[in-house]
């Protein structure tokens, strides 16, 4: 070592003497206050590191099929199988059938002649009779009663028939038109009009069976 | 470049714990006692190095405890960290914030609560070197002085008692020769040894 190292040396103990004398004077270059100072702390933390990994939820560590299960996965089945229930249901009842409701009756009688003929029988009345809440229409002219025969109420959700006691023809004509399906036509011929009334109830009958398809 | 592969190769094996001190990051995270005593002796001089340069004028006790719990807190940056080499940097950073609050709390002790932002704003610190204030800068200092530390305790303990009382307590060789002991003559002897083991213990070109 030359002088000028052996200089510079000197220079940089005397420099770093402050600090080198507060880093202790044994055989560490630790001070042993500060030594074990750092070391107790360092076991604090430590022993504290090791008791948040203990705490930790059992679950971490457990092989997933031994570990609880939550509700949720418990009831899970539960609740999917109540779902799809329910969505059933909805879809079912939204897409039956409406109500059964009564058909709307409207009745009418062609009678050209009228009284002069002479039965006894008062068809009017037999309707009346038959369809207690209807009011029968009379007409005594053809075309008057194909325009009624073609009026049909629109938008009903009920079935609806149409009498017509053609007393001319001697017929009872059943027209029924459904909110589903093609309109239905029966003919029911009245050779004796004293068994109107018993015509009428089958017609009822009738109309009583064709609605409820 | 030759003495430096001649130190390398030739080295004696007390001198292999000497110089700079590496500490593997892993070691540190696995608890590694050892390592953790390593980085201590390092992280422990670049923080005193911090606190006696930023605040000189702080009393040595407090001094120490600012640079021991910063120290103390890298432990829980070990698990983020890459490197031993962000954990010397981060120890620069903590000290300063320690220092920060200890010198804010005697402020609002002081002239009450108000706003001090920087250590500069206080009373005690004092100005240093602006190369100083680089983190980096505060802890090569730090490093090279555990460097030497480490270096010195590498010189026979002879020699080094000489070189301790005469530069770094200050005392004159007459002094030193009552104090330990030895005959005036030998002093002078004992003392170009001991910088010659010195400079030997020391890496080559440092600081």
């Amino acid at each position: 070592m030359n002088d000028d190292e052996k200089l510079k040396l000197e220079q940089e103990l005397k420099k770093a003497a402050p600090l080198l004398n507060r880093l202790g004077d044994g055989s560490s270059p630790l001070p042993d206050h500060v030594r074990a100072r750092l070391n107790a702390a360092l076991d604090r933390k430590i022993a504290a590191a090791s008791t948040v990994v203990e705490a930790k939820p059992a679950g971490n560590r457990r092989d997933e099929h031994e570990r609880e299960p939550s509700w949720l996965e418990v009831w899970r089945w539960w609740i999917g199988l109540v779902t799809a229930t329910a969505a059933i249901v909805l879809i079912v009842v939204l897409n039956r059938p409406g109500p059964n409701l009564p058909p709307v009756i409207q009745v009418a009688m062609l009678d050209s002649v009228g009284t002069v003929r002479g039965t006894g029988v008062q068809p009017l009345e037999l309707l009346q009779q038959q369809w207690k809440a209807v009011k029968p229409q009379e007409f005594d002219d053809a075309a008057k009663l194909k325009r009624w025969e073609d009026d049909w109420p629109t938008g009903s959700k009920q079935t609806v028939v149409k009498v017509i006691y053609n007393r001319d023809a001697r017929e009872i004509l059943v027209l029924l038109q459904t909110k589903a399906g093609p309109p239905i036509t029966k003919v029911l011929q009245v050779n004796d009009e004293h068994d109107l009334a018993i015509i009428l109830a089958s017609a009822t009958a009738l109309i009583k069976q064709s609605s409820n398809r | 470049m030759w003495r430096r592969l001649v130190w390398l190769l030739f080295k004696p094996a007390s001198q292999q714990a000497q110089g700079s001190v590496e500490v593997e990051i892993e070691q540190l995270r696995a608890n590694d006692r050892t390592a953790w005593n390593r980085a201590f002796e390092v992280l422990f001089a670049i923080s005193l190095s911090v606190c006696c340069s930023a605040a000189p004028s702080m009393n040595h006790h407090e001094q120490e405890d600012v640079a021991v719990e910063a120290v103390e807190e890298i432990y829980d940056y070990v698990g983020k960290v890459n490197s031993f080499e962000e954990c010397k940097r981060l120890v620069v950073t903590i000290s300063k914030n320690r220092l920060l609050d200890r010198f804010r709390s005697k402020a609002t002790v002081k002239h009450g609560a108000g706003q001090v932002d920087s250590l500069e704003q206080l009373e005690g610190f004092e100005a240093v070197d602006a190369n100083q204030r680089q983190p980096d800068a505060l802890m090569l200092a730090g490093e090279n002085l555990m460097i030497l530390k480490r270096a010195l305790l590498g010189v026979p303990e002879q020699y080094r008692e000489v070189v301790e009382e005469i530069h770094l307590k200050g005392l004159t060789q007459q002094e030193t020769a009552d104090k330990l002991g030895l005959k005036i003559g030998s002093i002078g002897v004992y003392l170009d040894r001991g910088l010659k083991a010195l400079r030997q213990n020391l890496p080559p070109g440092w600081p």
